[in-house]
């Protein structure tokens, strides 16, 4: 009843915010500006540039394509500003006439060091219409100086923000705000990524060379965003050089890099890629056949194509592989697995007027993972997959300098595929039982759109009201989602966010949290019920020193119809038998203060928080506190640009240990003819005890010089300093008479060294 | 140093010991409780039944002292109770007339009452009975190539509707003597087979049976399922969902999970199969 009425509420605020606006005709009495911000030596467009026009209340912020739009502007002579971190500021006086709607795009050029004092002005102003809340905002250039084993990764980077905790220090999975890693949408180029990892889960595969953008939102997304209950990451791969060829290559101890990108046409390329060379180091050492080394390797390739078909139509062509596999075989036994992400999609942005931008995306993506084995004769084999088609649209349309409307669709087939086949026969037979050999195919229809409308009530008060509804083809069954989101500027420096919103998501992930070897991805069917969430998000953001942004978020996020795998079930005949379903809720604070301009940047923050699940099957009934629970969430991050050949960086954290699960006695239990047994021991309360906390010290350094006149870049690592080792997990001995409670420690001190070399006519 | 960084040093100092006091030890507080173990098999008598009181983490294990002697246990099923007496030579619970064989697809039903008023019940359904189709040779070589050890043979028997996964078992009925069992006897001893991922596992070998699932009803010969050459006993048993679910707890769970269990009033389960049994000798690669 709470939440139709509230619906309601949505709808009418929403017509009245559509109707107050009259006719589209009658804003053509002003004038508009509008564009791409680029940059000036590759030509490749700037997401997040805020554009200010001086001396007044209009600014905009560039969106995923780069482009800017003002609207409304009184004929008469002003001077645009515009500002981008890593870049000069761009400052030009310019006449619009009346009703001219001028067409402008704008290339900014790049500076190695940071003014701090030419941001503040700017951005103050832009801010102002920015109602996203706990949207994480860290340049690409900052998180690409966090590094493990010398490794660059985004997710790995991302963990080290307040709320986002992880399984365990060798998982890149995010656990955003308190959910698990299947809750998070993650979309490169807008399309939809189901197995984010490398080497199961200890690495992401997005390779940080290929990548133009990463932003965050931890909690109370808007309308545009479905089909997930926590949060939005979005990742977008560089466009290329649109003037010239430029090349890098890098070799680390884990993998090598590579990437080339240049002009073609109106537009650009990209290739990036990497891979390991463990099955290659392999070849040249001496195995002794009976313990054998495993071939292990992953690649990724990122590919962008682009293209400026018209002024006025951009045509983007993006593909992304990813593989990782595992072979051995000794003594009988032989298998081979096989993980792997594909990825390709064509994009669309068509600029109608200044005022109407239009973006279209068809995408095709699939994951799939197998494993087969073999045994003297016997074999075995599972695979799954899911292969999603999706077509979606939006317009964004800037009616004025208030208010800014965007509407969407989105129609996505997926096809889910597993098969497992366990009976010993490579093609099943009459002699197989019904558990031992499963078929699944599903197909499932999902039908969405939404709407939503950005408005500045004042020069105070800013308003996001959305709406969001979807179609479940299998489940039959239709969702709505309202978000609102409000903006109260408090001060000139403080402003209030508000956020709430409803999610749902239909899909479930059949993982460990551990390791990711078999991720299964299964939509909800009849036997199961759609997750729900509601968001609750609260945030105070301020800039309490020059150069300095200070965030205080608080929420609290009820979760429903979450899912934690069965491991007892015999037989999967829906999706029920593969699930235990159960409900939740999270809560915390965090603060956040970053310092994004100047020689010295980095951020602090901390959270606290609480993670409560109850299933009906687990504990017994009762509430606990999941494996990723953890109090205390402190992270710094710094970086320091020394001079043109070091700069140097440094990573702390320290978190409240995980919790885990104690005992109260032991037992041996016999199955028939067995002359020892099997030891087991008795839980007490599930993860009611707490590890001790987590803490860990990473360094980096960057000398850049040059190689045969090229400029090159050599990076030292130090992952874990001063070599704590943290307790992965804590169990029970009772292989001997005497229990021993024994600690599964992480990783030591582990340093490294990378060599990057750059070609062609500009570079990073 | 001003008032302000005293407090502020006071301050972090608190904020670092309160965030590392967050830490639990791990607890040896006991608490008993009771896990069940009865399996019915297909023609064979009532017997083999055990209940043991779960010991404390902080003394040393001995799995005698863990065995509860003085229960009532009591089983039902077509139409008859069976009441079941605790026999010091084996370690379990018995019924006494062991000319009774358990029926196949019947119900039966176990009570059992323990000293401190604990009672515990459960049901079983038994399976229906099956047979060999082809057994193992009673004379096996194991291969030489021990690198791909390739199977020489193949096992098969009438398959169930109702039956998920078979539980198979082979059991090395003398891990010490070999060569007496030839023709002509010889002295030589029997060995452990070794394979680069048991090599460093004495624990393996603490146990002489060999355990696994079978989705299929048939199999070829499996040869990391051996642990001793010489004299086997391989069983194929179907069972009922209670024992496979508890068959997965003694292989897949180092604790007790609760969702495994099939009986009410303590951990455990009552469960049922029918069985096949065959005996045979493995001949060894290499003296």
């Amino acid at each position: 009843m709470k939440i139709k009425f509230t619906f309601y509420i949505l709808l009418t605020l929403l017509i009245i915010l559509l109707n107050n606006n009259t006719t589209f005709a009658e804003f053509k009495s002003n004038c508009s500006i509008s564009g791409f911000i680029s940059d000036k030596s590759t030509g490749e467009t700037l997401i997040g540039a805020s554009v200010y026009i001086n001396k007044t209340n209009y600014g905009a912020i560039t969106n995923k394509s780069g482009y800017y739009t003002i609207a409304n502007i009184p004929a008469g002579n002003y001077k645009i500003i515009i500002t981008y971190l890593g870049y000069n500021k761009f400052e030009k006086e310019f006449t619009l006439k009346q009703n001219e709607d001028k067409r402008w795009d704008i290339s900014l050029e790049s500076s190695s060091v940071q003014g701090e004092e030419i941001f503040i002005i700017a951005e103050k102003e832009v801010e102002k219409r920015d109602i996203s809340i706990s949207k994480v905002d860290v340049p690409v250039s900052q998180l690409k100086e966090i590094r493990i084993g010398g490794e660059r990764d985004v997710f790995r980077a991302l963990q080290y923000l307040p709320g986002i905790l992880t399984s365990s220090q060798i998982s890149s999975g995010l656990y955003v705000r308190g959910s698990s890693p299947d809750q998070n949408l993650i979309l490169l180029d807008g399309s939809p990524v189901y197995n984010p990892t490398h080497l199961f889960g200890f690495f992401s595969t997005f390779n940080t060379d290929a990548i133009k953008d990463v932003e965050l939102i931890k909690g109370g997304f808007n309308a545009e965003f479905g089909g997930r209950l926590s949060s939005v990451l979005q990742i977008t791969q560089k466009d290329g050089n649109r003037n010239n060829i430029n090349g890098k290559a890098s070799i680390g101890v884990i993998s090598s890099r590579f990437s080339l990108e240049g002009p073609l046409g109106k537009g650009s390329w990209f290739i990036g890629g990497r891979r390991t060379y463990l099955d290659i180091i392999k070849k040249f050492l001496n195995e002794d056949p009976t313990a054998p080394l495993p071939d292990f390797g992953f690649y990724d390739l990122n590919f962008r194509l682009n293209n400026n078909i018209t002024k006025n139509d951009k045509l983007t062509l993006s593909a992304f592989l990813t593989h990782d596999g595992l072979e051995y075989g000794s003594s009988g036994l032989d298998f081979n697995m096989d993980i792997g992400n594909q990825l390709g999609a064509i994009n669309w942005t068509h600029i109608f007027s200044n005022e109407l931008l239009g973006n279209f995306n068809a995408s095709v993506t699939q994951y799939a993972s197998g494993f087969t084995g073999e045994q003297s004769d016997y074999f075995t084999t599972y695979q799954n997959s899911i292969l999603d088609y999706t077509a979606k649209g939006n317009l964004e349309w800037f009616v004025n300098e208030d208010i800014t409307s965007k509407f969407g669709f989105q129609i996505t087939k997926r096809n889910f595929f597993i098969e497992q086949n366990f009976s010993g026969k490579e093609q099943v037979d009459s002699t197989s039982t019904s558990a031992g050999n499963q078929t699944i195919r599903i197909n499932d229809w999902n039908y969405s759109s939404f709407v939503q409308t950005n408005y500045q009530l004042n020069t105070l008060t800013s308003i996001q009201a959305g709406i969001r509804a979807d179609y479940w083809n299998l489940k039959n069954s239709i969702t709505i989602d309202p978000r609102l989101a409000l903006r109260y500027q408090l001060f000139e420096n403080i402003s209030l966010k508000f956020a709430w919103g409803i999610y749902h998501q239909n899909l479930k992930l059949l993982s460990d949290p551990n390791f990711s070897f078999f991720d299964t991805w299964l939509p909800s069917d009849s036997s199961i019920v759609i997750g729900s969430s509601v968001h609750y998000v609260a945030s105070l953001e301020t800039k309490p020193f020059q150069g300095y942004d200070l965030n205080f978020d608080i929420y609290y996020k009820t979760l429903n119809g979450i899912s934690e795998i069965n491991r007892t079930s015999l037989q999967q005949n829906s999706v029920a038998d593969v699930f235990y379903i159960g409900k939740g809720y999270t809560y915390g604070a965090e603060i956040f203060l970053q310092k994004k301009y100047g020689n010295f940047t980095g951020w602090l923050g901390y959270a606290y928080g609480y993670i409560i699940s109850q299933f009906d099957e687990i504990n017994n009934g009762k509430k606990f506190n999941p494996k990723y629970d953890r109090r205390h969430d402190l992270k710094i991050v710094g970086n320091y640009y020394l001079n043109k050949s070091w700069n140097l960086s440094a990573s702390f954290l320290f978190q409240s240990g995980q919790p885990y699960t104690g005992a109260t006695s032991r037992v041996r239990i016999f199955l028939p003819g067995q002359s020892y047994g099997s030891n087991k021991i008795i839980n007490s309360n599930l993860y009611g005890l707490r590890l001790p906390p987590s803490h860990q010290l990473n360094i980096n350094a960057n000398y850049n010089f040059s190689t045969f006149g090229l400029p090159s870049t050599l990076s030292f690592d130090i992952y874990n300093v001063y070599n704590r080792r943290d307790i992965w997990f804590r169990f029970y001995r009772t292989v001997d008479d005497v229990t021993t409670v024994q600690d599964v420690r992480l990783l030591p001190i582990i340093p490294s060294i990378s060599y990057e070399i750059r070609f062609g006519a500009n570079h990073e | 140093m001003n008032s302000n960084a005293i407090k502020l040093k006071y301050l972090f100092i608190f904020i670092f010991f309160t965030l590392i006091s967050c830490e639990d030890p791990a607890p040896t507080d006991y608490t008993p409780s009771y896990v069940v173990q009865a399996l019915l098999l297909v023609d064979e008598p009532i017997k083999g039944f055990q209940i043991f009181q779960t010991a404390s983490l902080t003394d040393s294990f001995n799995v005698e002292n863990t065995y509860y002697k003085n229960a009532e246990v009591k089983l039902s099923g077509e139409g008859q109770e069976f009441t079941l007496y605790w026999d010091e030579k084996s370690l379990s619970y018995n019924y006494q007339d062991t000319t009774y064989l358990v029926k196949s697809k019947t119900q039966y039903e176990l009570k059992i009452k323990l000293s401190d008023g604990t009672e515990i019940s459960g049901t079983t359904f038994t399976p229906a009975k099956f047979d060999w189709i082809e057994k193992p040779p009673v004379e096996i070589q194991y291969p030489k190539d021990t690198l791909s050890l390739p199977s020489s043979f193949k096992i098969s028997w009438t398959k169930t509707d109702t039956i998920k996964y078979y539980i198979l078992s082979i059991k090395a009925l003398d891990t010490l003597e070999y060569g007496k069992y030839l023709l002509p006897p010889t002295d030589e001893k029997n060995r452990r087979i070794l394979q680069n991922w048991n090599r460093d596992r004495d624990r393996y070998f603490r146990d002489i049976t060999s355990w696994g699932f079978a989705p299929a009803s048939e199999l070829p010969g499996l040869w990391n399922f051996f642990k001793w050459y010489g004299q086997q006993e391989l069983s194929v048993y179907a069972p009922d969902d209670n024992f496979l679910l508890w068959s997965l707890q003694v292989f897949s769970f180092s604790e007790m999970n609760p969702q495994l269990t099939s009986i009410k009033g303590a951990f455990g389960y009552f469960g049922s199969a029918s069985l096949i049994r065959h005996q045979g000798f493995l001949l060894k690669n290499q003296p």
